[in-house]
């Protein structure tokens, strides 16, 4: 035992550097289970802090770019107000049944701005200057006028980290919008503006530039919001499914505000969900 | 807490700052990724406690991560790069004289100093491009990555010891 100890001793840098690399190991290993963890989160809450100030001085930078975009979306949504529109059909019928009109609103919407973005590692991040003070919470989606953004992973008091579409953990469920076929995108870090596309039969008659929109498959987004346009695709060897190369609408370099959407029955979801991949007791 | 300890602090909060702020935006093509952290290893003095050494590099290692959200990759380079740095002094075999104070070794004199940081680099930069991709499959491209992100980086750190050094050019050579 005393021998042990005395191997041990004498060549602690050796165990030391063996200690820590475990460390290092564990925490690269387990980046997926470890978000919202305390540790995690105060860390989070520090350097988000920093980079809030960074954009409160960078982004005069960008307003007169920003403040373009945003007044060109604010026509579009205006256009889009009911006033606008009038319903042909009701004009004919002789009586108008309004009392049935309930709308329940299953989406809420919050904004917040980007104050800080990356687009050239394998695993990218984006972080929020809102938290969960402003209602925030794991697991909402994230987009803006152009197109799908992310999900968010972590959130503190103050801030949000979401992780991006250009991530190769991510993956969201969309559709082929004029067939409704649908699967899981999925990034393969080659370039910001591709990602990629599995699961569409190979029967489908795919053409360049069909849309992609979010099937609403999942609790993250509603469905048919925009994600990219289809640029190619090839056949995946050995199944009968195609591999297609998908270009983002979204401009990854250029994110300011975006919008958080909550799936009001979002735990109702997930619940079901548990219930159905629980192994069956008979 | 000494002058040297306080010296070294104020470098960690400038170096973290100037590589979190202004040089993990950098990336031209997708080739250049400068890094300044190294240069916390690089400078520490010869006869550190190695345990000191290693602690050090674990703790810049993660405080670089925290901002990338990256946590662990950074943090297990970095040590192996200072668990190495030993058997690099073995092969490299600096001057003997005073070795305890922080920028002794950018005082040695310019030739070997520059290859003794060219080394902890490239070795730094190479293992964290193979980390950061997770295979060897493309090695043609995390080569050119490591060369070409190495030579701003050595760049970068020989900008800043310039800045940040008060080398008088009448006492060493």
């Amino acid at each position: 035992m005393r021998y042990l100890f005395r191997f041990l001793s004498n060549n602690y840098f050796l165990f030391l550097f063996i200690f820590l690399e475990l460390i290092c190991i564990y925490l690269i290993s387990n980046n997926n289970r470890y978000y919202n963890s305390g540790l995690v989160n105060a860390s989070n809450e520090f350097t988000s802090r920093i980079y809030k100030t960074e954009n409160n001085i960078l982004k005069y930078f960008s307003l007169g770019r920003v403040n373009d975009s945003l007044i060109n979306e604010n026509i579009k949504l205006q256009q889009l107000l009911a006033r606008n529109f009038i319903d042909h059909k009701m004009v004919l019928k002789s009586v108008i049944d309004t009392s049935n009109n309930e709308l329940e609103q299953i989406y809420t919407l919050m904004q917040a701005k980007v104050i800080n973005n990356t687009t050239d590692k394998a695993k990218n991040f984006i972080y929020l200057d809102k938290g969960s003070k402003d209602g925030i919470h794991k697991n909402m989606g994230v987009y803006n006028d152009k197109g799908i953004v992310g999900i968010t992973i972590d959130v503190s008091h103050n801030y949000t980290v979401v992780m991006s579409v250009l991530n190769t953990d991510s993956r969201i469920g969309v559709k082929l919008t004029k067939d409704n076929y649908f699967g899981n995108l999925t990034w393969d870090t080659k370039s910001s503006r591709f990602a990629t596309l599995s699961q569409i039969p190979n029967h489908v008659k795919v053409n360049k530039g069909d849309t992609i929109m979010t099937s609403g498959y999942s609790s993250f987004f509603p469905a048919d919001i925009m994600v990219g346009t289809v640029d190619a695709w090839q056949e995946i060897s050995g199944s009968n499914l195609l591999e297609l190369k998908i270009k983002l609408s979204t401009d990854f370099g250029n994110l300011n505000y975006l919008y958080i959407v909550n799936h009001m029955q979002k735990n109702e979801i997930k619940a079901l969900e548990q219930v159905v991949n629980e192994p069956a007791e008979h | 807490m000494n002058r040297q300890n306080i010296k070294y602090i104020g470098h960690f909060f400038l170096i973290v700052g100037i590589q979190v702020l202004v040089l993990n935006h950098i990336n031209i093509n997708g080739l250049v990724n400068p890094y300044l952290y190294p240069l916390l290893i690089v400078l520490l003095p010869l006869n550190i406690r190695p345990y000191a050494l290693l602690l050090i590099a674990f703790f810049t290692g993660i405080t670089i991560d925290a901002f990338e959200h990256s946590y662990g990759m950074h943090a297990s380079v970095l040590v192996l790069v200072a668990f190495l740095r030993p058997l690099l002094f073995k092969i490299l075999n600096p001057k003997e004289q005073e070795n305890d104070h922080l920028m002794d070794m950018y005082y040695h004199g310019t030739t070997w100093f520059v290859v003794y940081i060219s080394t902890i680099v490239f070795l730094h930069h190479l293992v964290y491009f193979v980390v950061e991709k997770g295979n060897f499959s493309a090695y043609h491209y995390t080569l050119t990555k490591t060369i070409i992100s190495a030579i701003f980086s050595v760049l970068c750190m020989m900008m800043y010891l310039l800045f940040a050094s008060n080398k008088s050019s009448t006492k060493y050579n």
